[in-house]
């Protein structure tokens, strides 16, 4: 009985263990030769966990591309703006009861 | 026996609002500066790439340990390593592997540095204010 619950949990383990990994982001480009400063720019992007149990990574929305999605917000917070520099990453987190989010904050100066 | 009933009932909501209250949690980690840095003064062609990978653990999903810092944590290894150098190009990679229990979580970053230019060399890149 104890060597069949010990295989239980081990199955248990193995089904509820999964690693993923999001690509490669290059959050601070080298500016281009001669650029203007359009000044401060913020972006923000999350993951989402609505169902924040140990098992919740089976309902895990938007951690693969959110480093991505939050450069491209901050540089779409500025007309015109192609591109950052001076950037800083920032991670939030939060868990309300069933529900967990994680954000990255990416800001900079916005050039072009 | 109404006033008892009144006052377990007042109690219970208070337990459940306090249960709540302790499952309800955020925190902010702290901002790792990345780079470029202004002014973008650096030699093109002496390019040294480094990289570090940070983790931590989400346990029991809302215990953060180690998590929220990963990136300044790579950071600071990578500006150690670096020195005056000019660093840009940061590439940050991000890691996850769910366990029963929690979650590990790692960040993978290879940033570009860059040696200073040579005296006498016109920065590669200026804030013209066009």
């Amino acid at each position: 009985m104890r060597v069949l619950a010990t295989r239980a949990l081990l199955a248990l383990a193995l089904a509820a263990s999964s690693a993923c990994a999001s690509g490669w982001v290059d959050l601070s480009p080298t500016p281009p030769a001669g650029y203007a400063n359009l000044g401060p720019a913020e972006g923000e992007a999350c993951s989402t966990y609505p169902l924040a149990l140990p098992w919740h990574q089976f309902f895990a929305f938007g951690a693969g591309d959110r480093l991505l999605r939050a450069r491209q917000a901050a540089i779409a917070s500025v007309p015109e703006a192609t591109s950052l520099v001076d950037v800083t990453l920032q991670e939030r987190w939060a868990y309300w009861v069933l529900f967990s989010r994680r954000c990255a904050v990416v800001r900079g100066d916005a050039i072009r | 026996m109404r006033a008892a009933r009144a006052r377990a009932t007042a109690a219970s909501r208070l337990a459940a609002a306090c249960s709540l209250a302790l499952l309800s949690l955020a925190c902010a980690g702290t901002p790792a500066p990345l780079g470029p840095r202004e002014p973008a003064a650096f030699d093109a062609n002496d390019r040294v790439d480094y990289s570090a990978t940070e983790c931590g653990a989400q346990v029991l999903i809302f215990l953060p340990v180690m998590t929220n810092d990963r990136v300044a944590r790579a950071m600071a290894l990578i500006e150690q390593r670096a020195g005056d150098r000019y660093i840009a190009n940061v590439r940050l990679r991000e890691r996850w592997t769910y366990l029963v229990f929690g979650e590990i979580l790692c960040t993978d970053v290879v940033a570009a540095t860059y040696g200073p230019l040579k005296t006498g060399a016109p920065p590669r890149a200026t804030d013209t204010g066009r």
